[in-house]
């Protein structure tokens, strides 16, 4: 999914309002997949998507750029997710937050990920079948590594292996792309 | 920590791969949630269209007495007093010694650079080795004094009588006249310096070409940049303490930091002094490793083997660190990557093929990307930039012609990757003698008038590619011929340079800077020259770098405030003294810098805050979106910060006369923006232009005040600062 900025003065710098739909449609996927890659389920973060929005509509902003409002976006949506947890009792995984920072904007760019996915989407392709599979398995059934060797019919070191190639392969794959 | 983020934002981005579970569109969720709180909240209405809450517009603060609206403190409401206090305290502060400089100088100091405004030097007295002692305080003077401090020559203030004065309304417009780009007069396959700074000659203080001693090297290297700081009326930082000497040497050249015993050992117990301590780290395994990763890493810029980790990443390290633990001559790996059957003198048959990595890899497309390595790497020109058109010509100097670099390819013509057993084990297909054989070896271009011309296979001196001995193909004279080239001499000591000091003595393109360039590049000559007559030993020639005065001179110690007291003048010397290695750099330093994306992402982010009121907002105002830095002095960087880094304030984008001259060119030419954005990326020689970065560059474009111009200033800011990391 591609949401294109739409290259002009955001309205916020033009009127001092923020437009709903538009700023929606600018970051919902960015604020989304950031939740995703903090470890949140799909509902999870579809739920503090919604809250970080509605947090944002709250209190007044400062609109510098797109750049800027996705940070700030990105920085409610991890607080956010921390209180989340919190209130769930569970482990925090929110030490150096700027670190995470750094490493998002380096993985996702200013486009909210979509040149990675596109490209790793190309990369997956090229990707050997029995790589592809393993890492379906592994991703999208949640299988074992047990459950994985099994359907493969190779050792569990074997698949454990295979995964590692095949996701240092996309990686670099995927780096290159992005350079 | 980084890098269990990375695996755990690339395990999210594979998910949504693998599984398909997209972000969802969440809008009408979001209005609905919003419409309903809304509705409970008195005096908003939700339901209005979708325009919803105020915004608070970033404030234009023109005068440091405005600092006292953090738009951040208003979001709560609870911090808004203190916040309110803190601030106004500081802006009193600041408008005292704002008062205190008024009173001292007699002018306001200045909010924007004024070349008809000169500069007196700061009134500070240099120790004997010429440091700066003295309290930092400028003053300006009318247009009567001297010229401002950016300018080394009148080149640099007026513009040459060749280019076109630039009109009221702006520059003109002119067809397809690419005449003076300032890329065709750095290389030394033209003339070393355009006209503008006057005909190059070597200096007298220049000792004669023969072999001189390592000692009087390093006197020559200490003496010509002297010499070119008191021109340029620039003060150098003071020396490095021992301490930190040490650790900048271990890093400089090995790419480590010391442990604690080794600076212990340094500079506590003294068991080494600073020339054996250069000594044996250039000996080291970690030197040969660290020069053939950096220099592998450049001349295989977006190849697999670029990455340390792939196997010919590794065969071609190993490769190249061997040459350089033992002591070989650089000048054969280099021709050996382009032939492997050339053998060194008394050495063992290598069973790496270089060739095979390095052609096999940058093969293909018509050989431009592998014409484009071999020029800036071998020859140290950027001699792709003359693909479609010649370059300048001026006086009675060679120029950098279009055909030359056609002919270069047509060297390499018939050189095509070919279909290897293993990904990681490249091979190539040789289809030269056919190509001779059936006189299809010379390729067609295009002159800029649409003619079409054949391309000659003669070698980059212009000489015939059969004279040279035992070459049977037009790419074994090229390799023969580069062994004893001196190109390929002043190619290599430009690299060492870059390794040493971060960046090169002589940029490959003029347009990166040109301060002092006619003394650069005798220097340059100077030390390719000593480079061959020392046997092409690339330990001896860092060594000589490393040992030089320039080394050991520390970094400007610079922090927001400095930046916010400092006038116009005083931050042009500082960026300066840098480009002329008075004082260690700070482009290239930050995390940002390691990619060209990276660096340009963080551009993007720091130029929507360019105007320097807003700037001085940022700065003014206590960082809320990071922990506090260790060292005031550590630069903050970082795409996560709204604040600009030092770097990019210190070398904001067209600091240089010659970078504004060069992107006005390109601006009032007939190229369209997509051949705009490969001009200045490509400025280097080095870099392409990947969808990421056209897009960035595209949104540069259209978010930036300026439009096109300052979009290409600021990109080819975002290419100088990763080309220095």
């Amino acid at each position: 999914m591609t949401i294109e900025a739409s290259g002009q003065p955001s309205l916020a710098k033009q009127t001092g309002e923020i437009d709903l739909t538009a700023l929606v449609a600018r970051h919902q996927s960015g604020v989304w997949r950031y939740l995703r890659a903090l470890g949140c389920d799909a509902s999870l973060a579809d739920d503090l998507t919604q809250d970080t929005f509605l947090e944002i509509l709250r209190r007044p902003m400062v609109e510098y750029s797109d750049q800027a409002t996705a940070g700030y976006l990105r920085r409610v949506a991890h607080n956010l997710f921390i209180s989340r947890r919190r209130r769930d009792a569970r482990m925090m995984v929110t030490e150096r937050a700027e670190d995470l920072e750094s490493t998002w904007m380096r993985w996702a760019g200013f486009d909210n990920g979509d040149s990675a996915i596109e490209a790793l989407n190309e990369c997956f392709a090229r990707l050997t079948p029995r790589a592809q599979q393993a890492l379906r398995l592994r991703f999208a059934e949640e299988s074992s590594r047990q459950a994985i060797a099994g359907s493969l019919g190779i050792s569990d070191h074997g698949a454990k292996n295979l995964m590692q190639r095949a996701k240092t392969q996309l990686r670099e794959c995927v780096e290159s792309k992005l350079q | 920590m980084n890098e269990q983020w990375s695996e755990q934002i690339f395990d999210s981005m594979l998910e949504e791969v693998v599984t398909g579970k997209h972000p969802p569109d969440l809008s009408a969720k979001i209005r609905q949630a919003w419409s309903q709180e809304s509705s409970a909240m008195p005096g908003i209405n939700g339901n209005a269209s979708l325009v919803v809450a105020k915004a608070i517009v970033a404030p234009q603060v023109t005068s440091l007495n405005k600092i006292v609206s953090n738009p951040r403190s208003l979001r709560r409401k609870s911090w808004m007093m203190p916040a309110l206090c803190v601030a106004a305290s500081v802006a009193f502060l600041i408008s005292c010694v704002q008062y205190w400089r008024i009173a001292n100088t007699g002018n306001a100091p200045s909010t924007s650079h004024d070349d008809n405004i000169a500069y007196i030097p700061p009134q500070i007295e240099p120790d004997s080795r010429g440091n700066e002692t003295g309290p930092k305080q400028s003053k300006l003077a009318g247009q009567s004094k001297a010229r401002a401090p950016l300018a080394a020559n009148d080149s640099q203030v007026q513009p040459s009588p060749a280019q076109p004065q630039a009109s009221p309304s702006g520059p003109e417009k002119e067809l397809m006249s690419l005449e003076n780009l300032p890329f065709a007069s750095s290389s030394p396959l033209a003339n070393n310096d355009s006209a503008d700074r006057g005909s190059p000659q070597i200096r007298s203080t220049l000792p004669s070409m023969s072999k001189l001693s390592e000692d009087r090297i390093v006197e020559t290297i200490d003496s010509q940049l002297q010499m070119l700081w008191k021109d340029l009326n620039v003060l150098p930082t003071a020396t490095m303490d021992d301490d930190s000497l040490v650790r900048h040497s271990f890093v400089r050249l090995t790419g480590v930091e010391p442990n604690l015993v080794q600076i212990a050992g340094f500079v506590e117990n003294k068991t080494l002094n600073r020339q054996e301590l250069i000594e044996s780290l250039v000996l080291s395994p970690e030197f040969a490793n660290y020069w053939s990763d950096a220099f592998a890493k450049r001349v295989m810029y977006g190849t697999e083997a670029a990455n340390a980790k792939s196997e010919s990443g590794k065969a071609l390290r190993e490769a190249l660190s061997k040459t350089v633990q033992q002591r070989s001559p650089w000048n054969y790996s280099l021709a050996e990557l382009i032939d492997s059957s050339i053998i060194p003198p008394n050495s063992e048959l290598d069973v790496t093929n270089t060739d095979q990595l390095f052609l096999a890899s940058l093969a293909g497309g018509g050989n431009h990307r592998l014409a484009s390595r071999i020029g800036v790497r071998m020859l140290d020109s950027a001699i792709a930039c003359t693909r479609c058109h010649d370059g300048q010509t001026t006086g009675d100097a060679q120029s950098l012609q279009q055909s030359r670099y056609w002919s270069l390819v047509a060297l390499l013509m018939g050189i095509e990757a070919g279909s290897p057993s293993k990904p990681s084990q490249p091979t190539i297909v040789d289809k030269q003698l056919d190509l001779l054989a059936a006189k299809k070896a010379n390729p067609f271009f295009e002159l800029p008038d649409g003619r079409m011309q054949r391309a000659e296979i003669v070698l980059p001196d212009g000489s015939e590619w059969t004279s040279v001995a035992g070459a049977k193909t037009p790419r074994q004279a090229l390799a023969r011929w580069l062994i004893d080239s001196q190109q390929l001499d002043r190619a290599v000591a430009n690299q060492a340079w870059r390794l040493v000091f971060g960046r090169p003595l002589v940029p490959t393109s003029a347009a990166l800077d040109g301060l002092g360039l006619r003394e650069r590049h005798e220097l340059l000559a100077l030390l390719g020259t000593q480079f061959r007559l020392h046997n092409h030993d690339v330990g001896k020639l860092v060594s000589w770098l490393a040992s030089s005065d320039a080394f050991a001179r520390g970094k400007r110690v610079l922090d927001r405030q400095s930046w916010l007291l400092a006038t116009d003048h005083e931050k042009a010397a500082w960026s300066k003294a840098e480009f002329v290695f008075a004082a260690q750099g700070l482009l290239g330093t930050s995390a940002d810098a390691k990619t060209l994306v990276g660096s340009l992402a963080a551009v993007t982010k720091w130029s929507s805050i360019d105007k320097q009121g807003d700037q001085r907002t940022l700065l003014a105002q206590p960082d809320t979106g990071s922990k506090p830095q260790k060292s005031r002095t550590a630069p903050k960087s970082g795409v996560n910060s709204n604040t600009p880094a030092m770097e990019y304030l210190v070398h904001r984008p067209g600091i240089l006369g010659e970078e504004a001259r060069y992107v006005d060119r390109l601006v009032s030419s007939k190229l369209t923006w997509k051949q705009q954005i490969e001009h200045v990326v490509g400025v280097t020689g080095d870099y392409s232009v990947s969808r990421q970065v056209e897009q960035l560059a595209d949104r540069l474009r259209s978010e930036v005040a300026g439009g096109p111009r300052e979009a290409l200033l600021k990109l080819l800011w975002a290419v100088r600062n990763h080309d220095a990391s």
